[in-house]
């Protein structure tokens, strides 16, 4: 049940979204950030079908990028929410995304400016605006509470009681929601308003050479690496290395890195050790094996 | 042959000239001259109309000035037809922008869409160059008044004030020597109009070979263009001391 709205103040919009993740019956993360900045003084938020709302958005970010480094000046907000609104309308007859979306932003003559969006490329320049089933309830608080020009001070709280609302009325509230915030000082994330805490999240994917390779099995032999292939059999010993150990030796390849470890750890490079070192434990801490405790082996 | 490196307009000289190019530009300094002025408070063009014969039935609209969206006006000196082209062209291209996001195109982006397709024919082989040069004169509310300068190679220059056209080379250097900075539309008016006399041919001046536009801001913000009716110009020039008596047809 996605929500996504926005109020335009003194000097700042606002964008508040829910970060739910959701497929079927099942949530799948509680952290997804669906407020993009566009550039340095716009945001974009989107709700929809997920993959065409980060196609689309990305799509539109990238656009309006290069607008910017073609011409060397960045585009209004109006004039990135109309191109926004004409790509949606193109597309629609053809092959259309399913987004709803609402932009914010701020233009030193214009001051800020809100647009809602939606995915049937309907766009109007708003004070407030919503969309998803949040709507519902959200339009009318909006409606009681919405001030001209009102300060950051009383639209986060009209932003809380918005929440508080959807949380008690929605069925299938999201739990979290994120704000972002776009004023002179440009576009970013202001707060996170959350109920579940994302404890351990999806693991980080590896992404340096050297995590990827702790990943593996690793035969540690000092002198000839290839003598030792094929005799790999349920390791022995397990060597426990903490990635600082790795710091220094980025990009210069595994077998050496591998070969001074041995050294420095065993201190007899002649000894040809099999060991098997997991992800897992690399990522536990310092290495905890020392080098009396590799003498027993 | 003397025709080695001048019959295709996409082909270098062992000197590095591309002379179809050259030749292009040649062709220019032959056509009815155009001056560009930029003010504080706008931007004026002043064009030399050439009357070829006596038959001919002047168009009742401007030959040498077209608007090209709401905010740009160009003068044109070269090949009409060429010039009818690119014309379309650039009034395309606002209109396109305009579609795509509802506000006018920043001046120097027009021109530069322009000056694109004039380069294109300058590498793609088989065609002749764009024999026109442009004066652009434009308002967008990031740079202000703008006045630019493009010639058949595709090259384009913000500037201050500028000549095309027959006696370019002798109006701008009377530009650089008259022009000062933040001058009111009515002293560029004036300095366009003084140098054109000058640069151009024929002795006297009248509104029958002259045309003049203007590129300025209403009070209420709103970018208009206006171009000057002969009456009204043969009354300025009679102001200005250019013409003493207005010539009379006989």
């Amino acid at each position: 049940m996605e929500c996504l709205f926005g109020i335009q103040g003194d000097k700042f919009a606002l964008l508040v979204a829910d970060t739910s993740q959701v497929q079927s019956i099942v949530v799948q993360k509680t952290e997804e950030d669906k407020i993009m900045l566009l550039d340095s003084h716009k945001l974009l938020g989107t709700i929809g079908e997920n993959g065409d709302r980060v196609q689309f958005s990305e799509y539109i970010q990238k656009n309006i990028l290069l607008y910017q480094f073609r011409n060397g000046i960045p585009l209004s907000t109006a004039a990135a929410a109309n191109f926004t609104c004409g790509e949606l309308a193109h597309a629609l007859r053809k092959n259309p995304y399913f987004v709803n979306m609402m932009i914010a932003g701020y233009d030193s003559e214009e001051g800020p400016s809100l647009y809602y969006l939606d995915y049937i490329a309907t766009l109007h320049k708003v004070k407030t605006g919503a969309l998803g089933y949040g709507a519902y309830f959200v339009l009318s608080l909006m409606d009681k509470y919405y001030s001209k020009n009102m300060s950051l001070d009383a639209a986060l709280d009209l932003v809380d009681k918005c929440i508080l609302e959807i949380k008690t009325r929605l069925m299938g509230a999201p739990p979290n929601f994120v704000i972002k915030i776009v004023d002179e000082n440009g576009a970013r994330e202001l707060a996170w308003r959350k109920t579940v805490e994302d404890i351990n999240g999806p693991r980080p994917t590896p992404s340096t050479p050297i995590e990827r390779s702790l990943q593996l099995l690793i035969i540690v032999d000092g002198d000839n690496a290839s003598e030792a292939e094929g005799q790999v059999t349920s390791a022995p010993c397990f060597l426990q290395i903490s990635p600082s150990v790795f710091e220094g030796k980025k990009g210069q390849g595994q077998a050496p890195v591998m070969s001074e470890l041995s050294m420095g750890l065993l201190g007899s490079p002649k000894r040809h050790q099999r060991i098997l070192a997991s992800k897992q434990e690399c990522l536990g801490g310092e290495a905890v094996r020392t080098e009396e405790t590799f003498d027993d082996l | 042959m003397s025709r080695r490196y001048d019959s295709r307009t996409t082909i270098f000289s062992p000197e590095g000239r591309l002379y179809q190019v050259e030749y292009a530009m040649e062709a220019i300094s032959n056509a009815g001259a155009a001056i560009g002025v930029l003010a504080k408070d706008g931007v004026v063009l002043a064009a030399e109309k050439r009357v070829i014969s006596k038959l001919l039935a002047t168009s009742k609209s401007t030959e040498k000035m077209y608007k090209i969206d709401d905010h740009v006006a160009c003068a044109v000196a070269g090949i009409m037809a060429d010039a009818n082209i690119l014309i379309n062209t650039a009034r395309l291209q606002a209109q396109r922008y305009t579609l795509s996001y509802q506000e006018p195109m920043p001046v120097e982006q027009l021109v530069q869409s322009l000056c694109d397709t004039k380069q294109g024919y300058t590498q793609f082989g088989g065609l002749r160059p764009f024999g026109v040069s442009f004066l652009f004169a434009g308002y967008d509310k990031k740079f202000g008044f703008q006045l630019y300068m493009s010639d058949p190679s595709g090259n384009y220059g913000g500037r201050k004030a500028g000549a095309i056209g027959a006696n370019n080379q002798a109006a701008q250097s009377m530009l650089k020597q008259d022009y000062k900075d933040d001058i009111t539309r009515e002293e560029a008016v004036q300095l366009a109009l003084k140098v054109l006399s000058k640069t151009m041919d024929s002795t006297s001046l009248s509104a029958e070979k002259l045309e003049l536009a203007e590129v300025s801001l209403t009070p209420e913000g709103e970018v208009k263009y206006r171009v000057t009716t002969p009456e009204n110009l043969n009354k300025l020039l009679v102001k200005l001391g250019i013409t003493q008596v207005v010539p009379e047809e006989q």
